[in-house]
């Protein structure tokens, strides 16, 4: 199974360059950097670590779909667009473990879905989509009578927030609370705020240090108990298992719209 | 709408910290009414108010002695007493066909075997431990261990009060064995509470914290390369088991004869 690899050398890509070198029955197809950077025309391979394999790092993702079975998505959201419309035409799976999406971005992944299979991933760690499927299930359980606050913890480069996970864990509580995500969701308290309504969910992002553990964590406070449930992750090579593990669950699958909860099968 | 009558509730040793608790979360909880409430006899509470005795305002209840007049006279009856009086109770809600809630800890397997037999004549939700949070953890913990492979560690970390005698908690024993049987191991084989080196592959360790007035905090942590996946429950006070009863009652309400967990009442399967 041949894969290809977008953002091929940033963290997250070098770490899924190798898994997919070390893995039996995986080819390394080919990959991409950012456009006009120092990684172009690099060995992809050696950019991860390794010894290299002739293969260097393209500025052109369509030829990287046109040897590729699948496509692995960790470049920036600026490039996503493009890389769905390419997905598309070349009708080629890809796992998008990009995050920060606006408007268009979604309606991309909807255009693109019709054709090919994507599976959109903002993380692609195992123990974070266990967590938000118990964030879930518990939210339902509990609904009423406990308060759930979502709180992340994020690296202090992390440019935006929230980030993609972060408002995956606040849909996660909303589902089980058979809420909708834009009538729930409190990301600001300051002043005059009012009683918190029992149908709210507070979200929260910390950013600090390089690398600090980021922590995804539901809390629901009851009345003199407390239960917290979180994933944390210390190292992208979290994220490229996942990654590489969406990539072959995908491959032949019907043009859709995927998440890792169906790749996990969590239920 | 018919506004359904409140379920009329007892409690045996209503005077006891304990008892206390569930008579105030009784009065407090709609769709819940007191009943009445029993002491041993000889107990200088027997004749006062029930829920006086919780600092509440008289309802016009005594406390009494007499358990099987209290299973008469009420629709349910909570008992987080002590195992053989929980035998006696169990053949009595048997016998008048009335709810049982029982929290007792430590019954005897033929203890037990009286409240299963009774359970085949009433319905009865028998939980080690009450509170919603602890046994949403339990529920939790098992499937997570099924989930996360070896490459997991599993490890344990639970706190309590200064005055606490026992060490592990039960809950943090009841944590590690739903861990183990999630990992379909026995825990006597696997539990590691005496660390002094290094970490056997396989161990589920168990770290004990002792201090201040804690009420009961227990973490169980999966960990593996670069990951962690971390369940907790934080208890604020014992009235978490009180509010987990009420939870119990407004469920068992109907309920077709049967021994019910407070995993059944919360529908975690």
């Amino acid at each position: 199974m041949r894969i290809g690899v977008f953002g091929a050398a940033g963290a997250t890509g070098k770490e899924v360059v190798r898994r997919i070198l070390s893995t039996p029955g995986l080819v390394l197809s080919g990959g991409t950097g950012r456009p006009k950077s120092a990684d172009i025309g690099k060995d992809i391979a050696a950019a991860a670590g390794l010894k290299p394999i002739g293969l260097p790092i393209l500025a052109d993702p369509a030829a990287v779909f046109a040897i590729s079975d699948v496509v692995i998505d960790f470049a920036l959201s600026s490039a996503t667009i493009q890389h769905l419309k390419l997905a598309a035409k070349a009708k080629v799976p890809i796992v998008l473990g990009v995050t920060g999406f606006k408007a268009a971005h979604r309606t991309a992944i909807a255009q693109a879905a019709k054709k090919t299979a994507v599976v959109e991933a903002p993380n692609t760690a195992y123990a974070v989509n266990l967590a938000m499927v118990y964030i879930e299930r518990v939210a339902r359980v509990l609904a009423g009578d406990f308060d759930i606050e979502i709180v992340t913890v994020g690296d202090r480069k992390l440019p935006f927030a929230p980030s993609g996970t972060a408002l995956q864990l606040v849909d996660a509580a909303a589902r089980g609370l058979g809420v909708k995500r834009d009538n729930a969701l409190v990301k600001v308290r300051d002043g005059d705020i009012g009683v918190r309504k029992p149908t709210a969910i507070g979200l929260h992002n910390i950013r600090g240090g390089i690398r600090p553990g980021n922590s995804q964590r539901g809390i629901f406070f009851g009345d003199s108990e407390v239960i917290e449930i979180a994933g944390i992750t210390s190292s992208p090579g979290v994220y490229a298992d996942g990654a590489v593990i969406a990539a072959q669950w995908v491959k032949g699958k019907r043009p859709g719209h995927y998440g890792m909860r169906e790749v996990f099968d969590l239920g | 709408m018919v506004e359904k009558r409140p379920l009329k509730v007892g409690v045996v040793g209503c005077a006891g910290r304990m008892g206390r608790m569930l008579v105030a979360e009784i009065v407090a909880t709609p769709g819940l009414a007191l009943g009445g409430g029993t002491e041993i006899a000889g107990n200088p509470v027997l004749g006062s108010d029930v829920a006086q005795q919780a600092g509440l305002p008289a309802a016009g209840l005594v406390v009494g002695s007499d358990p099987r007049a209290l299973f008469k006279a009420c629709d349910a009856v909570v008992d987080f007493t002590l195992p053989a009086a929980t035998a006696i109770h169990a053949d009595l809600a048997a016998e008048a066909k009335k709810i049982l809630i029982a929290g007792t800890t430590g019954l005897t397997p033929a203890q037990q075997e009286i409240v299963t037999m009774a359970a085949t004549r009433t319905a009865i939700v028998q939980s080690a431990n009450m509170s919603v949070g602890v046994n949403i953890l339990l529920g939790l913990a098992e499937d997570a261990a099924r989930r996360l492979t070896e490459t997991y560690d599993i490890e344990i970390v639970e706190m309590h009060h200064r005055h606490k005698v026992d060490s592990p908690s039960g809950t943090a024993l009841a944590l590690g064995r739903a861990a183990a049987k999630g990992r379909g191991v026995d825990l006597d084989s696997v539990k590691k509470i005496d660390r002094d080196g290094a970490r056997r592959t396989g161990d589920i360790g168990f770290a004990v914290l002792r201090g201040g007035d804690v009420a009961g905090d227990h973490s169980l942590i999966f960990a593996a390369d670069g990951v962690r996946f971390e369940l907790t429950h934080r208890a604020g006070s014992r009235r978490i088991f009180a509010k987990g009863a009420a939870r119990a009652l407004l469920w068992s309400r109907g309920r077709k004869p049967g021994l019910y967990s407070m995993r059944d009442v919360l529908g975690l399967g």
